[in-house]
């Protein structure tokens, strides 16, 4: 990655955040549907716990060795 | 019959089935395409309530039944069919040509079907002729291809059970709305569910798709699990355990496309998360949320096909499909990359391609329906579809450790050719959803270009960029297996074969050697009964005698016969005396 490309993607993130604050009008009455930037933090939370928690998954339970039904 | 046969866009395409194995083998391929392609050209003609029905014993089967709910999968059923059809123009194999149309052919039939039995000769048909898709490959496919079958055939008896109930109960053979209280209606949704891949009846799918051949692979993302949400949205709309059930096949997916390693199986793996949002859809049940469902399989089979596409000219170029052997090929295959991540922008819902327009549908239907819940899981699952297909699978591939090694095979043509193909559908759509939205069965308007949507996409997918670049090493490769609900029929496999197959085997082998044993006990006393006395010169091995010479043994017989001619003289005498 090179450093505009890092410069586009945070203008991009900034730029969104001002839309939301300036246009956008939360009409649900949901608690969450009012945290500023939600789904800024439900993107990046939501892909470090997809991240983790399916390689937790994997490495405890899930995962075996690519000949475990050869003797099938 | 035969003028209406022919308006059938099944039976058009069931003509090449029976016309393509006549054709010289170099015309096969150039051929093949052009019946997909009429039955578009039919499909688009057909008006709503247009059908036709033969007697059959004492039932009416409804051969052919227009709505705007058939038509709309009819329509994309023949369009994938001229793109897969494309995609397998170099093809010389006789064998898989005629199982691709003979799927497409009875994918299509299913839809068009208006009675049950109809229906249920067409699920059946699918289920074979992709079979053979998966057993063409060499190697493992055979194997695989017979749990795929045995699988399919398991649901397709769900099935056979569900509607033979649903026709005791309700004295007719006509597809109609299943009602909760029956158990045959939990029958045929057992059996749909083993199509749609739901869990814990998914596991098929993730096994067999990433080992059927390149161009079968194709066919195979398109037709048997949106024929199952069809029939989901025809006969079970408004099911709401349909919506615990999507957002549950929404994250399964993720999940173990995460761990996946070979690049066809995180494609497969995301069938189930993408099929999750349309099962979920049909669970809502409003208007909104069942075009969402119909708008998302339309899209769906677009992409996701774009996508195996891609990722089988990276198989077939390099002979490769597991992450942990590939990387660095976006010198070697720039174009097929490119074309790759166009279905990669789509099913991730990046505004101006078609999975945004139709996605957003379910997932804001789920919280007009008041579903917040589900529309946060929704929301999650996409996030975890924009990690593995448009970042790990493509960085991983195309990008990460470059290997030398790895040589590179000019694909042909045809193949780029319908890539690019669906790529063009594909932004189209995204750009004028009205295209697609005009052609949605149910009255329901959506706007998906509007300032929260495009705010909440752009949030979404930038925010998940920046967790996958932090944390993109846990997401390299491992060459390892990830258990799934198949270790329920693949582990005990074993087990059961060497109880009732290996212990049955080696009761005969012991059962014919006890015979084989006995024959040659007997046999030589028979021959020579003198020994059933202890009188053979050869004690128990028996005289030894010369078999071509009786007189030698003659002697050896005279108190025997006489014995046995006195014991009859004397029985003789005690009945004529009684």
């Amino acid at each position: 990655m090179k450093r505009w490309h890092w410069i586009s993607l945070a203008a991009v993130m900034i730029g969104s955040l001002i839309l939301e604050r300036a246009a956008v009008h939360h009409t649900s009455d949901y608690w969450w549907s009012h945290i500023p930037g939600l789904y800024g933090w439900l993107g990046f939370l939501g892909c470090i716990g997809i991240i983790v928690g399916s390689k937790l998954l994997g490495r405890k339970w899930l995962q075996r060795g690519e000949h475990y039904y050869d003797g099938e | 019959m035969a003028s209406e046969l022919m308006l059938h866009p099944a039976f058009l395409v069931l003509l090449g089935v029976a016309l393509l194995p006549l054709l010289p083998s170099r015309a096969r391929g150039k051929v093949l395409p052009l019946f997909p392609l009429a039955a578009l050209g039919v499909c688009w003609n057909l008006s709503a309530d247009h059908g036709f029905s033969v007697e059959f014993l004492e039932y009416r089967l409804s051969i052919l039944q227009v709505d705007r709910l058939s038509r709309v999968f009819g329509i994309v059923f023949s369009l994938i069919g001229f793109a897969g059809g494309l995609f397998a123009l170099h093809l010389r194999d006789v064998r898989q040509q005629v199982a691709a149309l003979l799927y497409a052919g009875s994918a299509l039939g299913l839809v068009f079907s208006g009675d049950w039995l109809t229906l249920f000769l067409f699920w059946e048909l699918t289920a074979l002729s992709s079979t053979v898709l998966i057993w063409s490959r060499r190697g493992t496919g055979s194997r695989v291809g017979l749990r795929y079958l045995l699988v399919h055939l398991f649901g397709g008896s769900l099935l056979l059970a569900g509607i033979l109930g649903q026709v005791q109960a309700t004295g007719g053979i006509a597809l109609q709305l299943l009602e909760a209280g029956r158990v045959s209606s939990w029958l045929i949704l057992g059996g749909i569910a083993v199509n749609a891949a739901i869990p814990p009846l998914h596991a098929w799918l993730a096994d067999a798709y990433p080992k059927a051949t390149v161009t079968g692979a194709v066919f195979l993302s398109a037709f048997t699990t949106k024929s199952a949400v069809y029939l989901l949205a025809r006969v079970a709309p408004g099911w709401e355990i349909l919506i615990t059930l999507g957002v549950v096949m929404a994250l399964y997916g993720v999940v173990f496309a995460v761990l996946a390693n070979n690049i066809r199986e995180i494609l497969a793996y995301h069938i189930i998360s993408q099929v999750g949002y349309m099962v979920a859809g049909v669970g809502i049940g409003t208007p909104l949320a069942l075009n969402g469902s119909v708008a998302h399989a339309f899209s769906h089979i677009l992409y996701k096909a774009l996508l195996f596409m891609g990722a089988g000219m990276v198989l077939q170029a390099t002979g490769r499909s597991r992450l942990t052997e590939l990387g660095g090929l976006v010198g070697k295959m720039p174009l097929t990359l490119g074309l790759y991540m166009v279905g990669a922008f789509s099913i991730s819902g990046f505004p101006f391609f078609n999975g945004f327009i139709s996605k957003s549908m379910v997932v804001s239907a789920a919280l007009d329906a008041r579903y917040p819940a589900a529309y946060l899981l929704l929301l999650l699952a996409s996030v975890g579809t924009f990690l593995s297909i448009g970042l790990k699978l493509p960085y991983f591939t195309w990008f990460g450790r470059s290997r030398p090694e790895v040589g590179v095979s000019r694909p042909p043509l045809n193949m780029h050719l319908a890539m690019g193909l669906l790529a063009v559908l594909c932004v189209g759509f995204g750009v004028f959803p009205s295209l697609l939205y005009a052609e949605l069965p149910y009255g329901a308007s959506y706007r998906p270009y509007t300032v929260p949507h495009l705010v909440e996409s752009i949030q979404l997918l930038a925010a998940t960029f920046f967790g996958f670049w932090w944390f993109r090493s846990k997401l390299a490769g491992q060459a390892t297996l990830t258990l799934d609900t198949d270790w329920f029929y693949r582990r005990p496999a074993g087990w059961v074969r060497r109880c009732l197959v290996d212990g049955v085997s080696r009761l005969f082998d012991r059962a014919d050697a006890g015979i084989l044993t006995g024959i040659g006990w007997l046999a030589p006393r028979f021959r020579n009964p003198a020994l059933w006395f202890g009188r053979g010169a050869g004690g128990e091995q028996g005289p030894a005698i010369s078999g071509d010479d009786p007189d030698a043994t003659r002697p050896k017989l005279e108190f025997a016969v006489t014995l046995i001619l006195l014991s009859v003289l004397l029985f003789t005498a005690m009945a004529i005396l009684q």
